[in-house]
């Protein structure tokens, strides 16, 4: 039997910290959405999320909120959709404002979006990495994400040399 | 707060690949300086977009797609693995190709050439791509490609201003090409430039100096030093006037043995330099000419001046080029003493009529696949003999000693125009006269076998065709000739006339019998044809062919 839209559903993170959510909030996770279909009696025990913390879970819930009600891609669109997605680094206003956290946020926000199977947060999320690369030199893609430059001088000097004549001048 | 339980996530790094991955197909024209941020990033960036760098037998292919320009290339393996790179710069994106020792072939297409645009782009992108060749070291193949704009009205296609710019940065690129493969000690042993009709979709017109090309239209067609004009518009400035020097086509051609010339844009001032130059001094062997179906008064001015430096060439083909002069291309095989194989494509219907030159004198032609000229069989005049019928003599003239294969060749397509014509020729003709106004497979046959001519005299085979091996036909013929008086009789004589023949090849691919009537009872499938072919080709390979997929095969080997 069908469970009813308000119900309401628990769930667990790693961090022991419960959330308490409406259903149709949680089903933007396609990972919940399944599990809450494989359940077929109501159950009171919270849903175990080993690799969701607390608080990026309370930020998932956040956009998962504000997006309720939206139409979730069928699988026959995502395709078509895919290519548009690659083409466009474009975020919505509320969700530039939303994904404004410290790094460590957005790298556990993208791996929560991954794992949770919320497609359109994952690519918001990988949108704003593209974005922080976007336009930037290997130096500073380094300064960016703390990546130590392991090349030693000469094959630094080397593949400078090799792509001095792929710029696009 | 709790202690984390995972990792302090403190860098891209710390992301699964996959993820990395998936941002990075959203960075495109980055994909290059992301890959000299670090080993691991190169690492990740040319194992995924150039997976065989580790294991070259996970890779066959790679295809770039940009908006200009889509690239392919073809590392030496087996298995086939495609990946669009989302890149509006894939030849910045080829310098991570670098040590990839497994790439074989490079396949480029230009397209969209003719915009006015990115005209100075492309100048860059040839540039740069002649540079990236003389680093790939595997590469023994490279394709180019190039594609423009199609057009309805291709005269009033605007000239490029920086045309002369362009076709010599490519004309560059094509010595590159050449270079590249040279500098593998492999030698360019293959160089195909292909592409087509909307290329150089616009009309010139010529004037300048030098030895003339032939031409008809067209009363002056010069070369070398070509000045380029605008037709019918104002003539382009001095500054716009494109003089090609192409030296270097000389230096680079020495090893090339084929070639192939598919893109109206090497008919053309300048690049027509480029392509004669290296013309007159590869030994080349193997020549192929077309699809083209544009402008034959270039082909005329390209065919007559060919044969002086291509004395060795052994296999021509056409293909395409249905404007081409008969005449022209009779006088342009003529003139190969050391073809060995000509194909003459049925892609295109080939102006033959009227023309008369002496007979062929081809003695080292082996093998001869051509169409007939169907337009004449479908109209055929009783009160004088008909055109086609000059053709017919026209192949029987040629002093082809080693002739070993002769295939003739009724485009499907024209026949299937042509049905209702056909039809109409041969639904009242006269038994007797089938010789002359039966199908030209077996008027072939029959004349080639027995002499027979216009009055129906026999005569004696002619002893050039007992070197035939193969004989193969691909017409609608036997649905109407096997029902023709004495056709047995004249089929027997024709197999028997050729004495060395081995296969007998027919396809009934076209002029299907009536829908009424079933296949079971189509003529050449009733048991007094399954009789005769049993009693021919006792010692042939007789393969019969289908209508439309409907294969109907009796092979009685």
């Amino acid at each position: 039997m069908a469970a009813p839209a308000t119900q309401q559903i628990k769930i667990r993170c790693n961090d022991e910290k419960e959330f308490t959510v409406d259903r149709d909030v949680l089903e933007r996770s396609v990972l919940i959405k399944n599990m809450l279909e494989d359940v077929t009696e109501q159950q009171d025990a919270p849903i175990p999320l080993p690799n969701v913390s607390g608080p990026v879970m309370a930020k998932v819930l956040e956009y998962c909120t504000h997006h309720r009600g939206e139409p979730l891609p069928s699988a026959d669109t995502e395709q078509s959709q895919d290519e548009t997605r690659k083409r466009t680094t474009d975020i919505s206003e509320w969700d530039q404002k939303f994904i404004t956290v410290d790094q460590e946020m957005l790298f556990e926000i993208i791996l929560a979006a991954n794992y949770l199977d919320i497609k359109s947060l994952l690519d918001v999320g990988c949108k704003t990495v593209a974005n922080m690369i976007k336009g930037k030199t290997p130096e500073e893609i380094r300064k960016l994400f703390n990546i130590v430059n392991d090349f030693t001088p000469e094959e630094e000097a080397q593949i400078k040399k090799e792509n001095e004549w792929a710029e696009d001048r | 707060m709790s202690e984390k339980p995972f990792p302090f996530l403190s860098s891209i790094h710390d992301l699964p690949n996959d993820l990395i991955l998936q941002i990075f197909q959203l960075l495109q024209g980055d994909i290059l300086a992301i890959a000299r941020v670090s080993r691991y990033l190169n690492s990740l960036v040319t194992s995924y977009y150039f997976p065989g760098r580790s294991n070259p037998h996970h890779l066959d292919s790679i295809t770039f797609h940009s908006n200009e320009s889509h690239t392919a290339i073809h590392p030496k393996c087996t298995t086939r693995v495609e990946r669009a790179i989302p890149s509006t710069d894939p030849l910045a994106f080829l310098s991570i190709a670098f040590d990839i020792h497994s790439l074989g072939e490079l396949a480029w297409e230009f397209v969209g050439i003719d915009r006015p645009n990115p005209s100075q782009s492309l100048v860059n992108q040839y540039r740069r791509l002649s540079l990236l060749l003389s680093r790939l070291q595997s590469v023994d193949k490279v394709s180019l490609n190039f594609t423009g704009r199609k057009t309805e009205r291709p005269h009033r296609v605007k000239v490029p201003p920086t045309l002369d710019k362009w076709t010599v940065a490519m004309v560059d690129l094509m010595n590159a090409c050449v270079g590249a493969l040279k500098a593998n000690s492999k030698g360019a042993e293959e160089l195909s430039m292909t592409g087509g009709l909307p290329i150089m979709g616009y009309r010139l017109d010529y004037t300048g100096s030098g030895p003339a090309f032939m031409v008809g239209e067209h009363p002056t067609l010069h070369g070398p030093g070509w000045k380029i004009l605008r037709l019918g518009n104002k003539p382009l400035s001095d500054a716009d006037t494109g003089i090609l020097i192409s030296p270097e086509a000389r230096s680079v051609a020495e090893t090339t043995k084929k070639f192939t010339i598919a893109t109206t844009a090497f008919l053309h001032p300048p690049l027509c330099e480029w392509a004669y130059q290296f013309l007159s001094c590869a030994p080349l062997t193997s020549l192929t000419l077309g699809p083209l179906c544009y402008d034959a008064t270039y082909w005329t001015s390209m065919l007559t001046w060919l044969p002086i430096p291509l004395q060795h060439l052994e296999e021509f083909t056409i293909r395409g080029c249905e404007n081409i002069p008969g005449v022209s291309l009779a006088k342009f095989v003529q003139d190969l003493p050391s073809l060995k194989h000509c194909h003459i494509d049925v892609q295109a219907d080939y102006h033959i009529k009227d023309f008369d030159i002496t007979p062929l004198s081809l003695p080292n032609l082996v093998t001869l696949i051509a169409p007939p000229n169907f337009l004449y069989i479908t109209r055929p005049d009783p009160s004088k003999p008909p055109k086609w019928f000059r053709v017919l003599n026209r192949i029987r003239g040629i002093t082809t000693p080693r002739l070993s294969t002769l295939r003739i060749v009724v485009p499907r397509s024209y026949i299937d125009r042509r049905t209702d014509e056909v039809l109409k020729a041969y639904s009242n003709a006269p038994s007797v006269v089938v010789d002359l106004k039966g199908p030209l497979f077996l008027y072939l046959a029959l004349t080639l076998s027995s002499g027979l001519d216009t009055s129906g005299k026999r005569s004696k085979v002619p002893s050039s065709y007992t070197s035939v091996k193969e004989i193969v036909v691909l017409a609608d013929v036997m649905y109407w000739v096997v029902n023709v008086q004495g056709f047995e009789q004249r089929f027997l004589d024709f197999l028997g006339a050729f004495k060395n023949v081995k296969v007998l090849r027919v396809a009934f691919r076209a002029l299907p019998p009536p829908q009424s009537q079933a296949p079971d009872n189509y003529p050449w499938t009733q048991p007094r044809m399954l009789d005769l072919y049993k009693r021919t080709c006792k010692s042939l390979e007789l393969i019969v062919e289908g209508i439309d997929g409907k294969i109907v095969l009796h092979d009685f080997r």
